[in-house]
C-alpha cells in the first residue's frame, strides 16, 4: 500500500490548491499586518506570531496567479519549511480552507506541463476530489529561491 | 623537587619520629635541636615549611617564628607549631597570628601528614 | 455524636486526598508540593484524632508524619517503599476510623516505620556508607554555600589562600562570587592584603566534613560551610549574618546553583516558607485547643490546607516568548505615558504632574526589572575566566596579564551559558598555543609577560566578543602540513591563509604537536565554531605571525535591548536606534524641498537627505512640518526626513528572516505592546 500524506485543501483566487500538512503550523485570520517597504513585490507585509516576525507572502503573486484580494475573510497559512539545518517561517495568504484529506502517492497525478495561468513548476501534482482538481503545491518549490539563499 | 622542611624540636625521640615520618613521605628534612640552631638554617636557602616545638632551650618557638617571619624570604612560608599547650588563647598570644596551624602533641602520624601535605599544597 | 460523624467523614476525605497525593508522588518522588501535602494531611489527622480519643490513629499518623518531615527536611528521599508504607497506613487508618480493630496491624506498621527511620539514621551517622538505597548513592551530589572572610593578613600565617580556593574548587563544580572587591582580587593577592568576602557555591559528592577540611588552617570565624538543601537555605541565619542577598541576588544564585546541580530542590521561595511556618503555627495552636467547640477552627485549618494544595510553588520557569511579551507591554506603557503627558500639556494641575512623575518612576522600574529577567552581563564569566587563566598559565609556566573590557555588555542568559565552553576553549588555546614562554618572548624582544585581552562591545545589530593575544600568531606552515597529513588538502595544493583558517576550524583538525593537558582535550576549533554557530554567531580570526591573534565572535542581537526613537512616517511607526541619532530638528516641508539639491545644512555642512516618505514611495500628502534626523553610525552621517518623532522606546530586537532580507534598509523589527510591530531602520542602507 502506498503511504498517504495529509494535505490541507484551500482556495485562492477561485482556484483550488492543496499543501502538505507537515509544513503547516497553523491557519490564522489576517490581522495586524505590518507594511514592509522595499520588500520584494510578493511580500504583503509581516505579522507578529507569538513574538516572532512572520513575513506574509501574497501566494497568488508568488506563483504568478495574479494578486490576492484581501478582505476580512482572508486567512494566513503559517508554514514552517525545513531546509537542511535551517527553518523558514512564512505565512501565505489564502481565501478559504476547504478540508484536510489523506492522499496517497498513487492518487497524486502528474502536474500539468502546459501553462495553466500560473507557475506550475511549484506543483507536486494534482489531486481530483469529486469534480474538483486540486493543485498540490510544494512548499519547498514555492520558496526554492529563498531556501537556497539561506544556506 | 622534594620540598624542604625544617624541624625544630629539642626532644630527641619526638624529633626522630617526625623526621622519619616526613622522610618516608619523600620530603627533604633538616633537623634542629633548638630554636637557635633552627633560626640559623634560615639563611636564604629555599625552605618550604617550618615545623617547630613551642618550648625549647636557647630560643623558644615564639621567638623562632618571629625571627623567621622577619626575613624577607620567609614572610609567607607555612609554619606548624607543635605544642602540648591546650589553652588556645595562650598560644595565639604567643605567636600573634604568625602561624599556619598548631598541632597538639601527642599526635597521630596520619593526621600529622595530612596537615603537612596541606600546608605544602 | 454529630460531630463524630462529621469527623469520620472528613478524615475519610483526607485519607482519599492522601491516597491521591501518593499517586502523584509516585510519578515524581521529589515533588515538594505533594510531600508537603502528605505531611499536612497526616498532621491534620493526628491533631483531630486526639480529640475524639482515636489514640491509635493519632499514634500511627504521628509516626508516618515523621517520615514526611524527614523528607521535607531533605534527610530522606521519598521512594516506592515510603509510598507503599503510606498506602498501607491509609487502609489501616480507614479501618480504625470505621471502628474496626486494627491495632495489631497498626503496631506492626509502626515498628516498620521506626525500623526504617533507625536504619537510615545509622547510615547517616556512619557517613552513609553501605546504604542499600541505590538512589541515594547516585544522587550523592550535595550543594553548599561556602562563605570565606579571611583575615586581611592571612598570608602572614603562611597560608596560601589561593591554594585553599583551588582545593575547594577541586571538590566539585563551583561558582564564586567575590564581595566587596573595591580592590581587584588580583591586586589583593599581589599586595597580600585580602579585603573581600568570598562566596562559593559548590556542588560536590563530598561530605560537609570534607568541605570543612579544606579550611583546616583557617579560624572558625573566617569561613562558614552552609549546606544548601533548598532555596530557603539562602535566607538562613548563617547566610544572612555574612551576606545580604536581595531578590535579584537570590535569583542569580538560584540560576547558578541550578547550573551546578540540576537536581537542586526549588521547593519554595523564601516568602512561601515563611508563610507556611506561620500557618503551621496557627494550625498547631488550633490543634492544641481541645473540645468540640474548637472543632470549627480545625475545619478552618483544613480548609486552608485544601487551598494550599492547589497553590503552585512561586518559582516558575517562563517561556521566553511570554517574557518578551511582558517586555513589549511595559515598553508600550512607557510610550503611552508620554502620550498621556502630551494630552495634558497646557492644562495640568501640579498634583497631576506629581502623580505622573511617580507613575513614570514606577514604569521605569517595572521596565528595568522586566528587561533584567532575561539579560545577564558578560561579567558573570569573569571569575571563571580569571580562574582558568591563573591555573593554565601556572601549569604552562607562562606569564600573562589578563585585561577585560566591556564585561558589562549584556547578553541573553541562554547565550551566556552557550558561550561559556567556546570562550574557555579559546582562552585555553590562546595561552597554550598563542602566548610564548617567557624565554621565547624575551628572545623576540617582547615583554616576558604576555598580554591576553578579552573585550566585548555592541556595534550596530551585533555584539562582538574579542579574544586577543600578543603571542605566536597562527603558524600557517604548520596548519598546512597538518592539513596535508590529515588528507584535507593535497601536497603542494595552493591554499590561502583564509582557506587554512577554515581548514583549522574543520572537524578532526588539531594543531597541537602533542596532546597537551591544557588544550588537547579532543575538542578542536570545529567544536568551538559549531557551538558559536548554534547561537547564530560566527567566529573570525585575524592573525600576524609572531605578533598575535584576534579571535572575534560576532553574535546577533536577538535579544539585546535596543533604545530607540519612534518616528512616524505616514501611518506607520519606525524605530531608529538612539545610539545612532546625533541630532534632530523640525523644518517646514516647503522650505526643505525648496532647493533642487535636496540638502540640509548641518553645522555649516551641506548634507544630502533622504525623505522616508519618498523612499518608501508613499503617495499621500506630507505634513506641513517635517522632522530632520541626523544619523551618525560608525562615523558615517546621513540625514533623513520623517513626519514626526513620536517618542522613545526601549525594545527587544527581533530578526527578520530570509524573505524580508531584501528590504535591507531594516535591520529588524520590534513588537509593540498592542501586538503591532515596527521596523527598525538601518539608516546606512538608505541610498539617496
Amino acid at each position: 500500500m502506498a503511504s498517504a500524506k495529509s494535505y490541507l485543501l484551500f482556495t485562492l483566487n477561485s482556484e483550488s490548491f492543496g499543501i502538505e500538512v507537515e509544513f503547516v503550523l497553523r491557519v490564522i485570520d489576517l490581522e495586524g499586518l505590518m507594511k514592509v517597504p522595499k520588500a520584494p513585490d510578493f511580500i504583503s507585509g509581516a505579522l507578529n506570531m507569538e513574538g516572532t516576525v512572520i513575513p506574509v507572502v501574497d501566494l497568488a503573486k508568488k506563483i504568478d496567479l495574479g494578486v490576492t484580494e484581501v478582505n476580512d475573510k482572508t486567512k494566513v497559512v503559517i508554514l514552517q519549511i525545513l531546509h537542511e539545518d535551517e527553518t523558514l517561517d512564512v505565512g501565505v495568504l489564502i481565501d478559504n480552507v476547504k478540508d484536510v484529506v489523506n492522499i496517497t502517492d498513487k492518487e497524486l497525478q502528474a502536474p500539468p506541463l502546459e501553462n495553466m495561468g500560473f507557475d506550475t513548476q511549484t506543483l507536486d501534482g494534482m489531486y481530483k476530489l469529486e469534480e474538483n482538481f486540486y493543485m498540490i503545491l510544494s512548499a519547498k518549490k514555492v520558496f526554492e529561491k529563498e531556501l537556497m539563499q539561506m544556506v | 623537587m622534594p620540598k624542604n622542611i625544617v624541624v625544630a624540636e629539642d626532644f630527641n625521640t619526638s624529633r626522630k619520629i617526625i623526621v622519619s615520618t616526613l622522610t618516608k613521605e619523600g620530603y627533604n628534612v633538616m633537623e634542629a635541636v633548638d630554636g637557635k640552631e633552627a633560626a640559623e638554617l634560615f639563611d636564604g636557602r629555599t625552605i618550604d615549611l617550618l615545623i617547630t616545638d613551642f618550648n625549647m632551650p636557647n630560643m623558644n618557638g615564639a621567638e623562632l617564628i618571629k625571627a623567621v617571619r622577619e626575613k624577607q624570604e620567609y614572610v609567607y612560608i607555612p609554619i606548624l607549631l607543635l605544642t602540648t599547650e591546650v589553652r588556645e588563647d595562650k598560644i595565639q598570644q604567643a605567636i600573634e597570628g604568625n602561624i599556619t596551624a598548631w598541632i597538639k602533641k601527642p599526635f597521630k602520624s596520619d593526621h600529622f601528614i595530612k596537615i603537612v601535605n596541606k600546608a605544602l599544597r | 455524636m454529630d460531630f463524630l460523624q462529621e469527623y469520620i467523614e472528613e478524615v475519610k476525605g483526607i485519607l482519599k486526598d492522601l491516597e491521591n497525593s501518593m499517586m502523584t508522588l509516585e510519578k515524581d518522588f521529589d515533588d515538594p508540593e505533594e510531600i508537603n501535602n502528605a505531611y499536612r494531611f497526616l498532621h491534620t489527622i493526628k491533631g483531630s484524632a486526639g480529640m475524639f480519643e482515636f489514640h491509635d490513629v493519632e499514634k500511627l499518623a504521628h509516626e508516618l508524619e515523621n517520615i514526611y518531615s524527614d523528607i521535607r527536611d531533605g534527610d530522606r528521599q521519598a521512594d516506592n517503599f515510603v509510598i507503599d508504607l503510606t498506602l498501607h497506613a491509609v487502609d489501616i487508618l480507614s479501618d480504625m476510623i470505621d471502628g474496626k480493630d486494627a491495632k495489631a496491624e497498626a503496631e506492626k506498621l509502626i515498628s516498620d516505620i521506626n525500623e526504617l527511620r533507625a536504619v537510615e539514621g545509622e547510615a547517616r551517622a556512619s557517613g552513609g556508607g553501605g546504604s542499600e538505597g541505590g538512589a541515594e548513592e547516585e544522587d550523592g551530589l550535595k550543594t553548599f554555600a561556602v562563605i570565606i572572610k579571611p583575615e586581611n593578613n592571612i598570608f602572614k600565617r603562611g597560608i596560601n589562600f589561593e591554594s585553599i580556593l583551588e582545593e575547594l574548587f577541586e571538590l566539585g563544580k563551583t561558582d564564586m562570587i567575590i564581595h566587596n572587591e573595591s580592590i581587584p582580587y588580583e591586586k589583593q593577592l599581589a599586595e597580600k592584603n585580602l579585603v573581600s568576602t568570598f562566596e562559593v557555591l559548590l556542588a560536590t559528592e563530598n561530605s560537609e566534613e570534607d568541605v570543612s577540611d579544606v579550611f583546616l588552617f583557617m579560624q572558625e570565624n573566617e569561613y562558614k560551610v552552609i549546606p544548601l538543601r533548598s532555596v530557603a537555605d539562602f535566607s538562613n541565619a548563617d547566610y544572612a549574618a555574612l551576606i545580604t542577598i536581595d531578590e535579584e541576588g537570590l535569583e542569580r544564585r538560584i540560576t547558578q546553583i541550578k547550573e551546578l546541580n540540576p537536581d537542586f530542590s526549588m521547593e519554595a521561595t523564601v516568602e512561601e516558607i515563611v508563610e507556611e511556618t506561620a500557618e503551621e503555627k496557627e494550625a498547631k495552636a488550633n490543634m492544641r485547643a481541645a473540645g468540640a467547640a474548637q472543632f470549627a477552627d480545625d475545619e478552618d485549618t483544613s480548609e486552608k490546607m485544601m487551598q494550599r494544595k492547589s497553590k503552585k510553588a512561586s518559582t516558575v520557569s517562563v517561556a521566553t516568548t511570554k517574557l518578551d511579551q511582558m517586555v513589549n507591554i511595559v515598553s508600550e506603557l512607557v510610550i503611552f505615558r508620554s502620550e498621556f503627558q502630551h494630552l495634558l500639556d497646557g492644562n495640568e494641575r501640579p498634583e497631576i504632574s506629581e502623580a505622573l512623575e511617580k507613575m513614570e518612576r514606577l514604569i521605569l522600574r517595572l521596565r528595568d526589572s522586566a528587561f533584567n529577567v532575561r539579560l545577564v552581563p558578560l561579567n558573570v564569566l569573569t571569575v571563571k575566566l580569571q580562574r582558568l587563566i591563573r591555573s593554565v598559565s601556572q601549569e604552562l609556566g607562562k606569564e600573562v596579564d589578563f585585561i577585560t573590557e566591556g564585561m558589562d555588555t549584556e547578553l541573553d542568559r541562554s547565550m551566556i551559558s552557550a558561550l561559556e565552553a567556546p570562550l574557555l576553549h579559546l582562552i585555553r588555546n590562546a595561552l597554550d598555543h598563542g602566548i610564548e614562554s617567557p624565554e621565547l618572548r624575551e628572545k623576540r624582544n617582547k615583554p616576558r609577560k604576555g598580554l591576553l585581552k578579552f573585550y566585548s562591545y555592541n556595534s550596530g545589530d551585533h555584539v562582538f566578543i574579542q579574544i586577543q593575544d600578543d603571542g605566536n600568531g597562527l603558524n600557517f606552515e604548520k596548519i598546512r602540513k597538518k592539513a596535508v597529513e590529515k588528507g584535507m588538502i593535497a601536497e603542494g595544493q595552493p591554499a590561502s591563509e583564509k582557506d587554512l583558517i577554515n581548514l583549522m576550524m574543520s572537524p578532526g583538525f588539531s594543531t597541537a604537536d602533542h596532546v597537551s593537558k591544557v588544550s588537547g582535550r579532543g575538542v578542536g576549533m570545529d567544536v568551538v565554531k559549531k557551538d558559536i554557530a548554534a547561537i547564530r554567531g560566527d567566529l573570525e580570526v585575524s592573525t600576524e605571525e609572531e605578533l598575535g591573534s584576534i579571535f572575534t565572535i560576532r553574535l546577533p542581537l536577538t535579544l539585546t535591548i535596543l533604545d530607540t526613537l519612534v518616528v512616524n512616517v505616514n501611518d506607520s511607526k519606525y524605530l531608529i536606534p538612539i545610539s545612532e541619532v546625533e541630532f534632530a530638528y523640525t523644518m517646514d516641508h516647503a522650505e526643505l524641498f525648496k532647493k533642487k539639491s535636496r540638502q540640509v545644512n548641518y553645522n555649516g555642512q551641506l548634507m544630502p537627505f533622504v525623505s522616508l516618505r519618498e523612499y518608501f514611495e508613499i503617495e499621500e500628502e506630507p505634513p506641513v512640518q517635517e522632522t530632520v534626523i541626523i544619523i551618525n553610525k560608525n562615523d558615517t552621517r546621513i540625514a533623513i526626513v520623517v513626519d514626526i518623532i513620536a517618542g522613545k522606546l526601549q525594545t527587544v530586537y527581533k530578526p527578520l528572516n530570509e524573505l524580508l532580507r531584501p528590504a535591507d534598509c531594516f535591520s529588524g523589527a520590534s513588537i509593540l505592546g498592542d501586538g503591532s510591530m515596527a521596523l527598525i531602520l538601518n539608516a546606512l542602507k538608505l541610498k539617496s
